[in-house]
């Protein structure tokens, strides 16, 4: 007995005798030991491929493609089939991964009877494939954030999603063909959808970035696939629900446990789950992408729509990378342009308003991109402000109950004061910026957390915008229509006494530290052995020039709040004379 | 066009939706809230312009009635259709899209009509596997938009029917969700109760899977393998929201419920699931009283449980062992702050002060109760206690402080001594470094034996040259 076909192609590919390799392929004295051997050949002949072997050796290449086409042709499609797919899984770069799909398509058309199985198999190899690409993540911003493009991840994500149309187009077009409303469909679609999850959902997808980004050209042709095989594509919204409320069960129990019966395709959690059904509705409502007409029917209410659309929001900014976070805001702005204006606070007995507003304020404070964090600040005085008086007032009291940042404070009580600016144009003021509910609101605000001993230089933005909303109150509403004159007596004895105590107490104490500062100049450092570790970085020494900055700005706001007191206090003076 | 033609089927009469039947259906019957119905319609502007159909799909329209999922004009139009009916709707902006419109395809403060054709609709099919095995047919709407959560506790009214009618089960059952096999509530009424919303009655259909198994109940006088009907009705639901996103009713609804697990758990001798359940509902309603926001008969109703929160509180922490007065006390005052004449209140502080040896303060609680009443025995009780109590301490005291002059003088005379002892001490043989210094005595020259002349004059102390001292 000679060589076998599969030493026999491997050493020709090796030693570049291509068309012998191929002749061999096709040779009828091999074709026994061909398809008995056809998994060891498969094998074979994808272990050759390398990510540079097509433009090295274009011909290798070429000769492996038509090597795997006469396999196809030759061996039984369930046996070449099986490999294939475990080829996928076990592929070792992205050529190897890219060969493959051609013969995978050909086995698939063959294999038209008993095809979803075959079909769920080979589609969910590819999603491991996919999901073990790394995930991009820089620190960019701005018009920095077009260099994403280069990132190694970023362009493997987006070679391989192209790969991914040429590849599953024939199919859809056959079910679409059949008009079937069947398993193939849905397998189909689920696995679309699963697309736009991981890793899609880490890249810029913005039009206003890059508006033919190859990204959007892959996303764009993704959605429009979606929309042609499942055609009413809000039909997801159920699932984002039963996500959504799955999310809240404190222990998973899961309910699918009993399989006796089928599970649909988009019942698998791989497949659909909050993350891929978000970049789903993202594609969708963001505006980004063209959307086909057919896909939205124009029956269902904005309320629905939007607050179900909104569970994925708030999953998106839960997320801390650049990618989804700045989906969600896409998102969401373009839902809150829906939004009816002067919206009924009973609408906020959905919770879903609340955990919105805590997303966006979280992602404000904390977000480590500054774009991020102005948009969010943004999203939440529009969203805020598509409610009626009564409703801003729940969400702001939200905030300045929830928000632990004085700054985050601050700007709710601006929202706040903007919101009264507007009520004092109607006829006549709402409940909630008057007597008792005013004076409930005034409480907050002027809250110092330890009184007197308060830290005025931490609360700053807190009390400035405090004291300016309060004079605001004194100037304006000289006619007591708030009823802020009955408030001056409390805001008096429980707010500014303390302020004033507290700005002695804090300016007094700063004093003494600049003046340490000024004294021990000259004077060798004194070396503290002291380093301050956070999150891992070592944190450097505040060298003394800074020190004194420190010590002076917060000197500053110490006197910005004492006029601002002083001014106020004139203020009430006059409110009260009037 | 015909825009003005049809039946005006709002509820408010203000001819936002028309309906105009142009296939009647079959039968009477229409489809219930929660139904998932099954329809095709063509959508069009008032200028005839087609804006949305479900025949381009190629594809019937489904959705559920009664979530709010659909334009109002069609959860009002589709829940009078029948089988088979065709009708054209006409539905004012307000009814549909109102003055935003819905970009591209409706423009703001649009009219539109649409015709529908009914197709079908199946009862809401809770089972997870979709396999008819829980079928709901909402009878009366809840209310919110909360489901109770899995673990919390529910309030049901139940009504169990077999296929040919008979009643099986009537009761009213209170349970946590997940655990109802305790109170032998079927699989299938859970799982059907966390989609209920509050106030929700529904008949459930419950194939034998998800109710009573090839088993039955023979107690319940239910056979083996029978397909069964509830009626249920969510009555109350522990909330998993948190506590500033409730109204003040949510709140006291959930605080009742709190409360009265506690006492459950306090009946049943478990006091440390009591005292958790309690401080819940203080936490819970803790400012409301004093909020200024809330309407008069919330504060009242919320000062009440509060009070007898506390009260319960300051008995939990008297029963438990070892008992901790302290917290009882604190609960106790706390209670007789909200309202200083309750009896229970300051018999429990009583109590606690008692235990915590503060037997004047709390013999004062227990006189005040029966100033109050009289008649309460456990206090005059409680009042010869303390009385013996004091007597004791009284009696303790005596002891201690007889003859306390005697004692003093003794000990003064004690500490006399002592103190002699420290000062001959001082200048005694160890007095260090202040020897054989210049001009200062040393040991030796101390211990020497005085002269004749000292003897004899010992007032005279004789100086050298100097005018210093002489070493004598």
């Amino acid at each position: 007995m000679e060589q076998s076909v599969v030493d026999l192609i491997s050493s020709c590919l090796d030693s570049g005798n291509y068309k012998e390799a191929l002749s061999a392929s096709t040779d009828e004295k091999y074709a026994k030991d061909l398809n008995d051997n056809c998994w060891d050949l498969i094998t074979a002949v994808i272990g050759k491929i390398e990510d540079d072997t097509l433009i090295l050796k274009p011909s290798l290449y070429g000769t492996c493609e038509t090597l795997l086409a006469n396999i196809v042709k030759q061996c039984s499609p369930e046996e070449a089939l099986f490999e294939f797919i475990e080829q996928i899984q076990v592929a070792k770069n992205d050529a190897q991964f890219a060969i493959v799909l051609d013969p995978v398509q050909q086995l698939l058309i063959k294999l038209s009877t008993k095809r979803f199985r075959s079909l769920e198999f080979t589609l969910d190899s590819m999603s491991t494939y996919i999901s073990s690409i790394p995930l991009p993540e820089h620190q960019l911003e701005g018009k920095e954030r077009l260099l994403m493009d280069s990132d190694v991840n970023v362009r493997r994500i987006i070679k391989i999603y192209s790969l991914l149309p040429p590849f599953y187009n024939p199919l859809i077009k056959e079910i679409t063909l059949a008009n079937a409303n069947n398993m193939t469909k849905d397998i189909l679609a689920a696995f679309l959808i699963s697309l736009l999850g991981k890793p899609l959902i880490y890249v810029d997808l913005d039009p206003d970035c890059n508006a033919n980004s190859e990204a959007r050209t892959c996303s764009s042709s993704i959605i429009q696939d979606i929309c042609i095989l499942v055609k009413n594509v809000n039909k997801f919204l159920d699932y984002v629900e039963f996500h959504h409320k799955q999310s809240l069960k404190p222990k998973s129990r899961n309910i699918l446990t009993d399989n006796e019966e089928k599970l649909s395709p988009y019942d698998y959690k791989e497949k659909i789950n909050m993350t891929t059904l978000s970049g789903l509705f993202y594609g969708i409502y963001s505006g980004h992408f063209e959307v086909p007409g057919y896909a939205v029917p124009a029956v269902y209410s904005i309320s629905y729509v939007v607050h179900t659309n909104l569970f994925c929001v708030v999953h998106l900014l839960s997320f801390a990378e650049y990618g989804p976070v700045a989906k969600g805001m896409s998102l969401c702005t373009k839902l809150l342009n829906q939004y009816p204006i002067n919206t009924s606070h009973s609408v906020l007995k959905n919770a879903i308003h609340y955990s919105l507003c805590q997303s966006l304020v979280n992602i404000a404070i904390y977000s480590s991109y500054e774009m991020l964090r102005k948009e969010a600040v943004k999203l939440i005085s529009n969203h805020i402000n598509k409610f009626e008086y009564k409703g801003r007032c729940m969400l702001i009291k939200y905030i300045l109950n929830n928000a632990n940042h004085s700054g985050m404070i601050g700007y709710a009580i601006t929202l706040y004061k903007n919101s009264i600016e507007d009520a004092f144009k109607e006829s006549e003021l709402p409940d909630c910026f008057t007597g008792p509910q005013l004076l409930g609101m005034i409480k907050k605000m002027c809250y110092l957390p330890h009184g007197a001993e308060s830290d005025l230089v931490e609360l700053a933005d807190q009390i400035i915008t405090a004291l300016n909303f309060l004079r605001y109150l004194a100037l304006k509403d000289n006619l007591n229509k708030t009823g802020i004159r009955e408030c001056f007596t409390i805001i008096e004895d429980d707010y500014l006494k303390n302020l004033r105590t507290a700005l002695n107490m804090s300016r007094a104490h700063y004093e003494v530290k600049l003046m340490d500062i000024n004294n021990s100049k000259g004077l060798p450092e004194e070396q503290v052995d002291i380093s301050i570790n956070v999150g891992g970085n070592m944190l450097d020494k505040i060298p003394t020039e800074s020190k004194k900055q420190i010590i002076h700005s917060a000197l500053n706001a110490f006197h910005l709040i004492e006029g601002l007191v002083a001014r106020l206090s004139e203020c009430i003076i006059i409110n009260k004379s009037q | 066009m015909t825009v003005d033609e049809g039946i005006d089927i709002t509820k408010d009469g203000d001819r936002g939706v028309l309906k105009r039947i142009i296939t009647e259906g079959e039968g009477t019957d229409t489809p219930s809230p929660g139904c998932q119905v099954t329809v095709h319609y063509t959508g069009t502007l008032l200028d005839g312009t087609k804006f949305d159909s479900s025949k381009d799909r190629n594809e019937p329209f489904e959705f559920f009635l009664g979530k709010d999922s659909v334009i109002k004009a069609w959860e009002i139009g589709v829940a009078t259709m029948k089988k088979g009916e065709v009708c054209v709707l006409t539905c004012a902006p307000q009814y549909a899209y109102g003055p935003t419109g819905s970009p591209p395809k409706i423009p703001p403060n649009a009219t539109l009509q649409f015709e529908i054709e009914m197709i079908d609709w199946k009862a809401e099919d809770l089972s997870p596997n979709k396999n008819k095995g829980i079928l709901r047919h909402i009878i009366e709407q809840g209310s919110g938009y909360d489901n109770p959560n899995d673990g919390a506790q529910v309030t049901v009214e139940l009504e169990g029917k077999l296929q040919d009618g008979k009643v099986f089960d009537t009761r009213t059952v209170s349970f946590s969700l997940g655990e109802g096999s305790e109170s032998n509530v079927c699989e299938g009424i859970e799982r059907a109760l966390e989609k209920f919303t509050l106030g929700e009655k529904s008949r459930l259909t419950l194939q034998p899977k998800y109710a009573f198994k090839t088993e039955g109940n023979t107690e319940m006088g239910v056979p083996p393998n029978s397909v069964v009907d509830y009626t249920v009705k969510l009555v109350s639901f522990e909330k998993a929201k948190e506590p500033w996103s409730m109204d003040a009713e949510e709140k006291l609804q959930q605080s009742n419920i709190w409360k009265e697990k506690g006492t459950d758990y306090f009946k049943a001798s478990k006091y440390q699931l009591a005292i958790k359940k309690y401080k819940k509902v203080v936490t819970m309603l803790g400012d409301l009283p004093e909020d200024a926001n809330e309407a008069d008969e919330h504060k009242d109703q919320a000062k009440q449980l509060l009070l007898s929160t506390h009260l319960n509180l300051a008995l939990v922490y008297l029963k438990v062992t070892p008992a901790h007065h302290y917290k009882a006390r604190e609960h106790a005052a706390k209670a007789i702050k909200l309202e200083p004449q309750n009896v229970k209140g300051l018999f429990r502080l009583g109590q606690a002060l008692l235990g915590l040896g503060e037997v004047e303060q709390a013999l004062q609680n227990f006189q005040n109760v029966i100033e109050l009443e009289p008649q309460n025995k456990a206090a005059a009780n409680q009042v010869i206690v303390c009385r013996n109590a004091i007597a004791l301490q009284k009696k303790r005291e005596m002891q201690l402080y007889a003859n306390m002059f005697d004692k003093f003088a003794i000990r003064d005379a004690q500490a006399e001594k002592q103190r002699a002892k420290a000062e001959i001490d001082v200048i005694g043989e160890k007095v260090g470094e202040w020897g054989k210094g210049e001009g200062e005595w040393t040991d030796e020259q101390r211990d020497r034996k005085p002269t004749e002349f000292e003897k004899e004059n010992p007032n005279i102390l004789l100086l050298d040259k100097d005018g210093q001292f002489e070493n004598m």
